[in-house]
């Protein structure tokens, strides 16, 4: 990758937005009038609420404000990167010269990040020069220098990840029109993250602030590697042909079902003809669990992480009823409330599976993460009330693993990993398609591995989880706790 | 400079070129024609390393388009079916962008892109921001942004589209310097006239397929068969008939003409000359009919004629047989 070409395109694209007044325009006015607005507003809300200290908390508020919104325009820009060049046709010229992917993706990228942020810290630049010559009092009571590095770089993180997540979705769609409606995608949840900075700010909570700071950052590193990963000149030139095919989906994601291949074998190279129950449990289920090894290792990671952070969670293992507190009640002995649990606990992991196609997985990460932490918060406050990990009694954690845990859980817990693993790889599918996938092959072929062992594995596993739970664990817990 | 062999374009179900075979020499212009959707751009595309062939090769000056693509794209000058401009910036701005995309020094794209802009004209609205420029001048930067890099190569689309006749003019004769200097050209246009005066060579696709591939003079005579004569007399040209008969063949009369066909017109014609001569039938003239690509081009896209069904079928069968060969190949391989 040439870093002189990724100058030239953004030197090129900067300049470009800034002799744009439709951009410039409300770029200025955001950038020099609003946190003059906000800071007279500050004034009169004194006067108005009549309570200083209110205002005072929201002043980091304000100045968080006043840095987004000229930063939520690199959107606009970003939107506009390639589906913009490609409705005004001059995507083509650029797409002939010989730059990589890489170069044009990460030029495009920066370029579409540079003049909001550099309005966004400007506006906030302005408001607290602003405020410390208007207002001092409430300068130094409002602000101080942990939260300015806080949100200086949430404002960065954020916009990194709209940047990001909206270059995705200019290089996939085939009109501008289709990427503003897909901008929701992005809108949303900033939206939602907003307003979780703002309680989180009102309540000067930089603690939990710092930890929004480093999962943004995460999440803009995985939107990056995914689009340059998913990034392909070919595909946005040649999307004028493709069309939602759906028998074309729905013959790739029957053929990736008949059989197991690896991920990047063409569906052409497929030669079994039918599904084979015996071939799958014989050799295939064992190849895919070889392949997986990766996601499973994810997936196992996620448990013990659970496990370790589950007394965190006290408060919400006691809401759904997994408290020390019911350690010792023994349930009576029901079959058919065995298997419904099997099915809802499979069921469970389906839709966390469907959701992790959106998420990159994160869902998926959820289903050990407090599987595990579960066991982890009661062991763990047991261990707290002074019992020994090692000798058996009613306060026991060992007795309560023993008991409440291992008979049904030598079985559930592993297809918990296992189904992660399987939901961990659909999200990750869309991030880097293997050789010889597109990024729709790549999910079909996830999806369709991840249905078979769904069905012909993890279904009967939690099944019979459900029957042991209800036929064994029942006893072993009236044996053990009376 | 270009070489294509079995060049494959498959979007999902959708087969966009068929085993295209093709060469073109050094310093050689070739037009590459046919109507909309036939796969002319999508084989400009694939031999401008843009996209990738779902199989077939190709090599342009030696490299091969999938595994050196960037290599490819430096020798290759494309100008794309629109000039597809960046409105805000100016002339020299713009060039010299792709100038340094190309990897020039900034005192060599601006050297490049003044002299190019003079040559073309343009050199007095340099100033001027290209959302101002007319649709011809924009083709015209569109052109110059394709020879900034002064390319062994050039892939030209629609060169001279919306130019006004001096534009279109100036737009050949660059062309033509090109050809002269040793340039490679691949034309696609719909202007067949244009395609006849400026290409050594005109390949025709249809489908996907090349259907049709050789010099304007070798088509006409493959696809129009022999050339057709008018004989032009001062008298009406029925008394004439008589003296025609066995020597040519008389496709109609008209009034004061004869329109005949002969298979040896070196042989027919003074033969012809000297008969009417001696009956004392004064000749006005005696022209051979112009016969235009276009004629070709018809009889060959639009496939509506009997010459069609005759020769254009033979070739189209013969191409429709290699293209069949070669899906049945590319799923053997698969």
């Amino acid at each position: 990758m040439s870093a002189g070409a990724v100058r030239t395109i953004v030197r090129r694209e900067v300049n470009d937005t800034l002799t744009d007044w439709r951009i410039l325009v409300p770029i200025f006015i955001l950038t020099f009038v609003l946190p003059q607005l906000l800071i007279a507003a500050s004034s009169i809300a004194i006067d108005f609420v009549g309570d200083r200290g209110s205002v005072v908390r929201l002043i980091p508020f304000a100045m968080l404000l006043v840095g987004f919104i000229p930063a939520s325009f690199s959107l606009i820009t970003a939107l506009e990167s390639f589906v913009g060049e490609r409705e005004r046709n001059s995507l083509e010229a650029l797409l002939s010269m010989p730059l990589s992917d890489n170069a044009l993706y990460l030029g495009k990228l920066i370029s579409s990040l540079i003049p909001p942020l550099m309005s966004s810290f400007l506006a906030m630049a302005i408001f607290g020069i602003s405020l410390r010559i208007r207002e001092p009092a409430l300068f130094f009571d409002g602000l101080n220098f942990e939260y300015l590095v806080v949100v200086l770089l949430l404002i960065l993180a954020k916009s990194v990840v709209m940047v990001a997540g909206a270059v995705i979705i200019s290089s996939h769609t085939t009109s501008i029109r289709a990427a503003n409606l897909l901008a929701s995608f992005v809108l949303l949840p900033t939206a939602a993250i907003i307003q979780l900075e703002a309680l989180l700010i009102i309540a000067r909570r930089w603690d939990v602030l710092w930890l929004a700071v480093v999962l943004l950052l995460v999440v803009a590193a995985v939107l990056m590697r995914t689009g340059m990963g998913t990034f392909n000149r070919e595909e946005i030139l040649s999307r004028e042909h493709e069309q939602l095919n759906l028998h074309h989906i729905a013959s790739t994601f029957l053929t990736f079902m008949r059989e197991y291949r690896p991920a990047g074998t063409p569906p052409e190279a497929y030669v079994e003809r039918s599904f084979s129950l015996r071939r799958f449990y014989m050799h295939e289920l064992p190849a895919l669990l070889r392949d997986y090894r990766l996601p499973i290792l994810v997936a196992l990671v996620a448990a013990i992480a659970g496990a370790l952070c589950g007394p965190l969670l006290g408060g919400f293992f006691d809401r759904i009823g997994q408290s020390p507190g019911r350690v010792g009640v023994t349930p009576e002995p029901n079959l058919a409330l065995g298997i419904l649990t099997g099915i809802a606990n499979s069921v469970r992991l389906l839709i966390t599976a469907l959701l992790a196609t959106f998420t990159f997985g994160i869902f998926s990460l959820m289903v050990p993460f407090f599987a595990f932490g579960g066991i982890g918060y009661v062991a763990g406050a047991l261990a707290a009330t002074g019992s020994d990990w090692m000798t058996l009694g009613s306060h026991s954690p060992l007795q309560f693993v023993i008991g409440y845990v291992l008979p049904h859980g030598i079985i559930e817990l592993p297809a918990a990993i296992l189904g992660a693993a399987l939901g961990i790889r659909i999200g990750a599918a869309v991030m880097a398609p293997p050789k010889g996938f597109t990024v729709g092959q790549n999910i079909l072929w996830s999806l369709a591995q991840f249905t078979k062992v769904w069905l012909f594995v993890l279904l009967p596993m939690f099944v019979l989880a459900g029957i042991v739970q209800q036929q064994i664990t029942t006893r072993v817990l009236a044996a053990l706790y009376g | 400079m270009i070489e294509a062999h079995n060049l494959h374009k498959i979007f999902g179900a959708f087969h966009a070129v068929r085993g295209v075979t093709l060469n073109v020499d050094p310093g050689e212009v070739v037009a590459l024609l046919g109507p909309n959707g036939a796969g002319k751009t999508t084989t400009v595309r694939m031999l401008g390393a843009i996209l990738r062939p779902s199989s077939g090769y190709a090599r342009i000056a030696g490299y091969d388009v999938v595994e050196q693509a960037r290599e490819v794209r430096r020798v290759v000058g494309l100008l794309t079916e629109f000039p597809g401009l960046y409105p805000r910036m100016r002339p020299q701005d713009y060039l010299c962008f792709f100038g340094a995309l190309q990897g020039m020094s900034a005192v060599d794209s601006a050297r490049r892109a003044e002299q190019l802009l003079r040559q073309f004209g343009l050199w007095d609205a340099r100033e001027k921001r290209l959302d101002s420029f007319s649709k011809g001048m924009k083709q015209k930067i569109a052109l110059i942004r394709a020879l900034i890099h002064d390319p062994r190569v050039l892939y030209l689309d629609e060169p001279t589209t919306a130019m006004d006749p001096h534009s279109a003019r100036q737009v050949r004769d660059a062309i033509l310097e090109l050809r002269a200097a040793r340039r490679t050209i691949l034309l696609t246009t719909h202007n067949l006239t244009e395609a006849e005066e400026l290409a050594d060579r005109i390949v025709i696709i249809r489908n996907g397929t090349i259907v049709a591939e050789g010099t304007c003079a070798q088509l006409t005579r493959q696809f129009l068969g022999t050339p057709r004569w008018e004989l032009r007399l001062a008298t009406s040209a029925a008394a004439a008939v008589g003296f025609l008969d066995g020597l040519v063949y008389i496709d109609r009369i008209d009034g004061e003409c004869v329109y005949y066909h002969t298979d040896d017109a070196h042989y027919a014609n003074p033969q012809l000359v000297a008969r009417l001569t001696a009956a004392g039938i004064p000749i006005v003239a005696l022209n051979e009919l112009p016969r235009r690509l276009e004629d070709v081009y018809l009889e060959i896209v639009a496939g509506n004629d009997r010459m069609t069904a005759r020769s254009g079928m033979v070739h189209q069968t013969a191409n429709t047989l290699l293209a069949d060969q070669t899906t049945s190949e590319m799923a053997e391989s698969r």
